[in-house]
């Protein structure tokens, strides 16, 4: 698709490129964000868990899960919370992993 | 097959020749177009080539009421540090109006999820990962505007397929531009590509 005018415009929310289509749409790709426009995106924490059930049903074989859970906290867990998390479900802890925005 | 003649596609060709002989149809080259092509389907009015990374992008000149229903297929990479959500806003409204639910099928764990975000729902990308989106807007205006969103990803942390659907609350303005934005700096990144179809008249 034809780019018929390409050019670069600065706002408040920072320095763009801006493509002009041939369809007449315009385009505008914001790659040097402002400051201002930065501030905007503090990132929310938040903790995922995934905890497992596992069982190993020939040595040749890597171990076959039984169940999976996932669970989400706004933030980390201390060693006891885990614990706790585990006797309550009967679930292993398999992975943590700290997710900037959580899907 | 009932309704199929040996002879009826030659006598469809000779009424196209006839046609075309009279000068009702112009066949000559450079009249075939891509709406022709597109068999009354989908014409494609944008194609993004995403060069630098880039936070957010802006498709202007837009006009839902006329358009009706645009189809968005998105390859999208996300080299940053940091997981992040990519969210589409209409005529930049970034407020809290767009209700979503969506279906997580993360390794072999499956969630859901319902809440209210500052923009339509339309890919998480963890660090580092390259995912696909297949999305399709009902953009008339006189109706809340509905999303849905096929997208898989990969390459990050564990690969995940989601469905996705959102909507905007406002149901009277005309939807003029389409902001694809990113909730962390620079996660549109070089080698992303966004293809923007409108249903063909």
């Amino acid at each position: 698709m034809s780019v018929v005018k390409e050019y670069y415009r600065t706002d408040k929310d920072g320095k763009k490129r801006v493509q002009e289509l041939q369809t007449g749409i315009i385009v505008e790709y914001l790659e040097e964000p402002s400051a201002e426009y930065l501030g905007k995106l503090e990132p929310e924490a938040e903790w995922q868990y995934i905890l497992t059930s596992e069982v190993t049903v020939a040595s040749d074989l890597p171990p076959t899960t039984i169940e999976s859970k996932l669970f989400r906290f706004p933030r980390e867990l201390t060693p006891i919370e885990e614990a706790s998390l585990e006797k309550a479900t009967g679930l292993t802890v398999k992975r943590k992993v700290r997710l900037a925005n959580a899907s | 097959m009932p309704g199929l003649s040996s002879t009826g596609g030659l006598q469809k060709h000779t009424e196209l020749k006839d046609k075309e002989i009279a000068g009702i149809i112009d066949h000559a080259v450079g009249s075939v177009t891509p709406a022709i092509l597109s068999f009354g389907s989908w014409d494609k009015i944008a194609e993004i080539n995403v060069t630098a990374d880039t936070t957010s992008i802006t498709i202007n000149n837009l006009d839902g009421d006329v358009d009706e229903l645009y189809l968005i297929i998105a390859f999208l990479r996300n080299p940053t540090g940091s997981n992040a959500r990519i969210l589409l806003r209409y005529n930049n409204d970034s407020g809290l109006n767009y209700p979503r639910e969506t279906l997580c099928a993360w390794e072999t764990t499956i969630t859901g999820k319902s809440d209210t975000l500052d923009g339509a729902y339309f890919a998480y990308m963890d660090t580092g990962a390259q995912g696909l989106n297949h999305a399709l807007l009902y953009a008339k205006s006189g109706y809340k505007r509905h999303l849905i969103v096929y997208h898989g990803r990969d390459g990050g942390g564990a690969p995940a397929a989601e469905i996705m659907w959102s909507n905007w609350t406002n149901t009277t303005d005309n939807i003029t531009s389409i902001v694809v934005v990113s909730t962390v700096a620079d996660a549109i990144a070089a080698g992303s590509r966004i293809f923007l179809f409108k249903l063909s008249k």
